[in-house]
């Protein structure tokens, strides 16, 4: 059931909040026992808040938008009571985590209940959401395949039924990747847009958070929950734009599709998003000038930001990192700093060349990931013809994108006989509204959905 | 004359003692491969001439 539907029946007395969490409790561990995608559950909070839900409806107030959904973080966010763990064992050892973190607290205020912490690759650093510490975690679609990362456990929980709605982080395509891989609706919103207090960082020139669930209509639900100001978060913007839950008319809207750069991965991703475009009626071709670069920018500036954030740890913890994250961080903090600062007013220049494209175009399609999720332990994807390490190359395209720090939705496409790939809806700075509209309309035509099983 | 390789590697140790980091080359060295990936894509950006008056991009209000 998806939180929109779960809400009017817990409006209507149809179901009781404490009931129906139990019940999801109860089931919770089996369903997560093949996907490895909790790594807490925090049922005791969650009971508690379930009967704060019925007692307010009890007293006849009126219930706020996600009242009574259960939800979980991606393990990066702080939750009081829990260490925070960032998917890591060194961070195991700090204390638990004091409050919620910013966003928890703005799901909760709307009603969402916590039901616990989901894994990731460690600190972020990763798009296969295979961690050394804690196990991979599982494909929902196909357990023999990865989830993505960095933010696994919230892919496979959401594309598992195990909860309609998840919060995540994405640097690089962390929140774009798993969704895509996973078969479900993931945005990442515009850098800046929502607050990130109390989430453990990873670069925080890139680091934007965001909701993933099972359908658009919770996309919005969310998205207009977690929007406003975070005295914690000096990027945070506090820009409150509220999307209409009801389908927009997107006849007006034009939209190109992403060559070039975009163009490099297998048949299948460049058949989903034609798939999309025939649906949206788009013809038109469009190209994102010195592409290639603004990623190689973002690769650098991640090892780099990274690399210098954890400089205290892999002085101390040199052998608790895994060793594919330690070896980039290592390498970024030890990089010469003239490398940081020209990814840095790179940055500015390719914004300045890209953002032109929005006077002609409302919306971007692009594919999200190159290839659909390989089986677990894959290390090299052909591109072109051409074997590639998989970890970095799953992010091709979503990390230029994230520079820019434009808004995306990554929408689910199944064609015939494959595993879902992922199409990106890319739009302006602060035009989440026009990518989320075309995502409902593709919804609702039945071009695109998540493949969640009714385990709710 | 050095190739670029021991350049990188020299470089490496040298720096890792100043920042007092544990790191010690190995036969396969991931910290270096990694490094050689930024100097590759870093010499791509540093050839990209761009206006001294560009301001850089990181966030910042007063």
């Amino acid at each position: 059931m998806n939180a929109a539907a779960l809400v009017r029946d817990l409006r209507s007395g149809d179901i009781c909040a404490v009931e129906y969490i139990e019940g999801l409790l109860a089931r919770l561990p089996d369903l997560n026992a093949p996907l490895n995608a909790f790594s807490k559950i925090t049922g005791e909070r969650a009971l508690r808040e379930a009967a704060a839900v019925d007692a307010a409806r009890q007293r006849g107030e009126s219930l706020p938008a996600l009242a009574g959904v259960p939800f979980a973080v991606k393990n990066l966010f702080d939750i009081e009571g829990v260490v925070t763990l960032a998917g890591s064992r060194i961070l195991a050892k700090n204390p638990p985590a004091t409050s919620d973190a910013h966003l928890i607290t703005q799901l909760r205020q709307a009603g969402a209940i916590l039901i616990g912490a989901l894994h990731m690759g460690e600190f972020a650093y990763d798009f296969t959401g295979e961690n050394v510490h804690y196990g991979p975690t599982h494909n929902p679609i196909d357990t023999s395949r990865i989830a993505g990362g960095s933010s696994s456990g919230s892919g496979a929980a959401v594309g598992g039924g195990l909860v309609p709605l998840a919060l995540s982080s994405d640097t690089n395509g962390s929140i774009r990747v798993p969704s895509a891989l996973c078969g479900i609706f993931g945005l990442k919103p515009t850098y800046g847009r929502l607050g990130r207090g109390g989430t453990f960082p990873f670069v925080m020139s890139l680091d934007h958070l965001g909701p993933m669930a099972a359908s658009v209509a919770d996309l919005v639900l969310a998205h207009n929950a977690l929007q406003g100001p975070d005295p914690h978060d000096p990027a945070c913007s506090g820009r409150v734009d509220y999307v209409s839950e009801n389908a927009t008319d997107i006849s007006p809207l034009r939209g190109a599709i992403l060559g070039g750069y975009f163009e490099q991965g297998d048949e299948a991703a460049q058949a989903a998003v034609a798939q999309l475009a025939q649906a949206l009626k788009v013809n038109a071709r469009a190209e994102i000038p010195h592409v290639a670069l603004g990623r190689s920018a973002a690769y650098l500036m991640t090892s780099a930001e990274g690399g210098q954030l954890h400089l205290s740890r892999l002085k101390k913890n040199w052998h608790d990192f895994e060793p594919a994250v330690r070896d980039r961080l290592s390498a970024g903090a030890l990089s010469p700093a003239a490398w940081l600062q020209s990814a840095q007013r790179f940055r500015r220049y390719f914004c300045e060349q890209a953002l032109p494209l929005f006077e002609r175009y409302d919306f971007l399609l692009a594919p999200t990931t190159p290839v659909a999720a390989p089986p677990i332990g894959t290390q090299t994807i052909k591109l072109n013809g051409v074997d590639l390490p998989l970890r970095p190359n799953l992010g091709l395209y979503t990390q230029p994108i994230s520079f820019l720090g434009w808004p995306v939705v990554n929408v689910p496409v199944y064609l015939p006989g494959r595993l879902p790939l992922g199409v990106q809806i890319i739009t302006a700075p602060w035009r989440e509204d026009i990518g989320l509209g075309v995502a409902q309309y593709l919804e609702q035509a039945g071009v695109v959905r998540a493949a969640t099983p009714a385990a709710l | 004359m050095s190739e670029p390789a021991d350049i990188a590697q020299t470089y490496l140790e040298q720096a890792a003692r100043l920042l007092n980091l544990p790191y010690t080359p190995q036969a396969e060295d991931g910290v270096l491969r990694a490094f050689k990936v930024n100097q590759r894509l870093a010499q791509s950006l540093l050839d990209f001439e761009l206006p001294d008056t560009l301001e850089p991009a990181p966030v910042f209000r007063p």
